[in-house]
């Protein structure tokens, strides 16, 4: 589990001029969860991610990974490898000349024997199904190979939680799709935990839990289906809401018995069948 | 534009060829010695030998001769002038006189053998890079200069920065040619003006491109900090060199024939 | 006609062992005052196609021609076609280089040789154009700007040498909803107002059908389909589906409505129009019994 308490982040810009990137944010993140915090620019969302595996530390309050206080200086690398993640631009990740090489990358930084690390190589290939690139230059790839690789690297560490920085920021739509899918996969199958950073609401739609965050503070939580219809609130934030649960929710306001709660285009679809 | 896209001096062409699968050690100690022995031979037949391993070697390789010339074509121009250079600069006796300028017999020949050994080590370096993956090659790096370790060598900061740049450099290019464009789309102007002008007309493309390998260093320093990355200490590795006898056979081949030839021409 | 193009070809590495062929065959023409989307696929060849329209790659084999004028003949010059049509980068931010604003913007007029009060007034009116006010940003650095505002400075810096045809390869790219209605909306205030010809290039869908008159849709080097977007989103949902390209959530909805045997217009654009076409079809069936409300 992923612990946050009262987690506050300063930073200056100049001497006297100090941003509070974060401010008081309390959120518990439990094994297998698959939770996306969205948000627009300068939310304070990329700083999020960046302390839940001791990139930043916090100016004030604790973070606890597995009941590792990210402050303590000897479980650094321990929690770097419970916490794998992924940035946004695919090309400035990757460190290797070959997929093979850079997903080994990490498992050579914590050590591990060359018989064990060929068998994690060849099973995080697997798993973000990318074998067949195994000895390609990571240059030659599509955006979206290229952050699949980029994720098998972390799960290579066999970490437990993965921490996604708009992912698919950079993208197109078939990459994107690439990419959620693996994600989905990952969660469901591998049962690893996803934090899941993003701007688009349809993508965080796919989540269990949504965490909106604005000038570093939670302004919403909850289930997305009940996050999303809080249309009002999200356009203050300067986000965008799923056409689909804008449809809904302006039908359902016209009176047609539609759920305001309405994310995939399916159900609108079964909805709408009992009228047209 | 042209010139970004034709780059294939030191580009890696996979085959299942012996000298492919020569422990990369091996091919650059190989390398090494031809190399010195290059500059230690003062007769043509030294070179003649030089230059039949070298294309024995790339027959082997099983790599079309064309890619290895095409290495050469960058280098072309440096071999013609440092032929003609020696061609007029050097005095003795004289065969023919144009103008002011005089051609001589030791020219001719200092001129030939200089261009000689050029080519000779632009083919050498070609087998070498075109026959070893960068991989392979900064590994093997890696592992050689480790053997300096106890004199300070960083052996594996070198090697890292390797394979970074040999990462990043397609990227690079990729991005260079990207804000030439954008800055001719602009109204810069790359190809007219004297030499001043010229060299002025770059900062569009350079500022740019050290504000992105700036940026771009950020963010792989912190995704490689984000992978337990810290350093060469403790470190295992992937890929794990072995040397087999064919590798020994081929060193002590070279070897031989290297120091043979150094010794007698 | 402003562009035209005929039976263009190219390819990349050309005799080359890693030869690949980006556009295959493509003719086309474009009109003064157009406002097209440009859409496919990373990799469709849309990048490489809007490079021939100001001469930065010459077509391996066919015909560029900018206002009748053949741009790869020789002797035409270039410069001349480039500021006619001027060509918007991905990211254009990472195209900046000089100490203030002003000088970014003013860029382009300087390399024309006009006098400082023209490129003043052209540095003026660019920054205006892209909602930034001159006082307060001229003076400034480019690199102290948000990502939007950095995006907005490039394009102003393309504006300022007053183009006839605008191409933008994708510029809402990694901006956030924000900044992306904000672009959006500039240039269709550009094109509105000042007559200049807008092509919108980009892989997504939701983002240009809604503002441009034409879309073109490009596949493997060919544009397969060409029309007004309602028609293509009415018509060829399927073609656009085949190649990956998906639709709005909207139209989707309406598709699979239609799939289900559901009478209904599929060549929705916006959440405004799917509103209006469900409650049209809502009266018209012997449903009304369902609205809860009357």
């Amino acid at each position: 589990m992923i612990k946050i308490k009262n987690l506050g982040y300063i930073y200056h810009l100049h001497k006297k001029n100090q941003v509070k990137a974060l401010d008081n944010i309390s959120l518990e993140i439990k094994r297998g969860d698959f939770v996306s915090i969205i948000g627009s620019n300068g939310s304070g969302k990329s700083t999020l991610a960046k302390h839940l595996n001791c990139l930043l530390l916090p100016t004030s309050g604790n973070i606890w990974v597995n009941g590792m206080n990210t402050k303590d200086k000897d479980k650094v690398w321990a929690i770097r490898q419970k916490v794998g993640m992924v940035f946004q631009n695919p090309d400035n990740q990757l460190v290797a000349t070959t997929v093979e090489d850079d997903i080994a990358f990490g498992l050579e930084n914590i050590g591990v024997s060359e018989r064990v690390m060929k068998e994690r190589v060849h099973w995080a290939l697997q798993v973000v199904e990318m074998e067949e690139y195994k000895n390609s230059e990571p240059h030659l790839l599509s955006g979206g190979q290229k952050q699949k690789v980029a994720i098998a690297g972390a799960i290579a560490m066999h970490s437990s939680y993965l921490v996604l920085d708009e992912p698919t920021a950079m993208l197109d739509p078939h990459g994107r799709r690439e990419v959620m899918d693996t994600i989905k996969k990952l969660n469901k199958e591998e049962n690893i935990t996803i934090i899941y950073i993003t701007h688009l609401m349809e993508e965080a739609a796919e989540s269990n839990r949504v965490v909106v965050l604005d000038k570093g503070k939670i302004a919403l939580m909850g289930r997305p289906e009940k996050v999303f219809t809080q249309v009002e609130t999200l356009k203050k934030l300067k986000l965008d809401i799923p056409q689909i649960t804008e449809l809904a929710l302006r039908l359902n306001q016209k009176g047609l018995d539609i759920s305001p709660h309405t994310l995939k285009v399916e159900e609108m679809v079964d909805h709408l069948c009992l009228y047209v | 534009m042209k010139i970004l896209r034709n780059i294939s001096f030191g580009q890696y062409i996979p085959r299942e060829s012996l000298i492919h699968n020569l422990d990369p050690r091996i091919k650059i100690l190989s390398c090494l010695a031809i190399i010195i022995s290059l500059f230690l031979i003062t007769e043509f037949l030294g070179y003649l030998i030089l230059g039949t391993i070298i294309m024995i070697g790339i027959i082997i390789s099983q790599v079309h001769p064309k890619f290895v010339f095409r290495g050469l074509r960058p280098i072309l121009f440096i071999i013609i002038f440092t032929l003609i250079i020696h061609l007029f600069m050097t005095e003795g006796e004289i065969l023919y006189r144009l103008g002011f300028l005089k051609i001589t017999k030791e020219g001719l020949i200092r001129g030939l053998f200089i261009s000689c050994r050029l080519f000779i080590l632009i083919l050498t370096t070609s087998l070498l890079t075109l026959s070893t993956s960068p991989i392979s090659l900064t590994d093997g790096i890696e592992r050689l200069l480790s053997f300096f370790k106890f004199i300070g060598m960083p052996a594996h900061e070198i090697a890292m920065m390797m394979t970074i740049a040999l990462r990043f450099i397609p990227t690079l290019l990729e991005e260079t040619e990207k804000i030439m464009k954008a800055q001719i789309s602009r109204g810069a102007d790359f190809e007219s003006g004297n030499i001043f002008n010229r060299t002025k007309n770059l900062i569009p493309i350079l500022i740019p491109l050290f504000v992105s390998a700036f940026r771009r260093a950020d963010e792989l320093a912190i995704a490689m900090e984000a992978k337990c990355y810290r350093g060469g200490e403790g470190r295992t590795h992937f890929r794990q060199l072995k040397i087999r006898m064919v590798d020994i056979l081929t060193f002590v081949l070279i070897g031989v024939i290297t120091v043979m030839a150094s010794v007698m021409f | 006609m402003f562009i035209c193009l005929e039976n263009v070809n190219f390819t990349y590495n050309l005799h080359m062992p890693f030869e690949t062929k980006a556009l295959k065959d493509i003719s086309l023409n474009i009109n003064e005052g157009e406002f097209i989307g440009l859409i496919g696929h990373t990799g469709c060849g849309k990048t490489t196609l809007i490079q021939h329209f100001n001469g930065l790659l010459e077509p391996t084999s066919g015909k560029v021609y900018v206002e009748g004028l053949d741009i790869n003949e020789r002797g035409v010059n270039l410069r001349l076609i480039r500021q006619k049509v001027g060509l918007v980068f991905q990211y254009p931010e990472n195209q900046l280089f000089e100490e203030t604003i002003f000088q970014e913007v003013a860029f382009g007029p300087k390399k024309l040789s006009l006098s400082e009060d023209k490129i003043e007034k052209r540095v003026r009116e660019a920054l205006k154009m892209v909602d930034l006010d001159y006082n307060l940003y001229a003076e400034r650095s480019p690199f102290s700007l948000s990502g939007g505002e950095m995006r907005r400075v490039a394009l102003a810096s393309i504006l300022s040498i007053r183009p006839k045809m605008l191409v933008l390869d994708e510029p809402t790219a990694n901006l956030d909803p924000q900044g992306r209605n904000k672009i959006l909306s500039e240039m269709k205030a550009i094109h509105d107002n000042f007559g200049i010809t807008v092509i919108l290039v980009s892989h997504n869908m939701e983002i240009i059908a809604e503002i441009v008159d034409r879309l073109l849709v490009m596949h493997r080097g060919e544009i397969i389909l060409d029309g007004p977007p309602r028609e293509i989103f009415e018509k060829y949902a399927d073609d656009l589906i085949k190649v990956g390209l998906g639709l709005p959530q909207v139209t989707r909805c309406m598709h699979e409505l239609r799939a289900k045997g559901k009478e209904i217009y599929t060549g929705v654009l916006t959440v405004e129009d799917a509103e209006k076409e469900i409650l049209d079809r809502v009266r018209k069936s012997n449903k009304q019994l369902k609205i809860k409300k009357g």
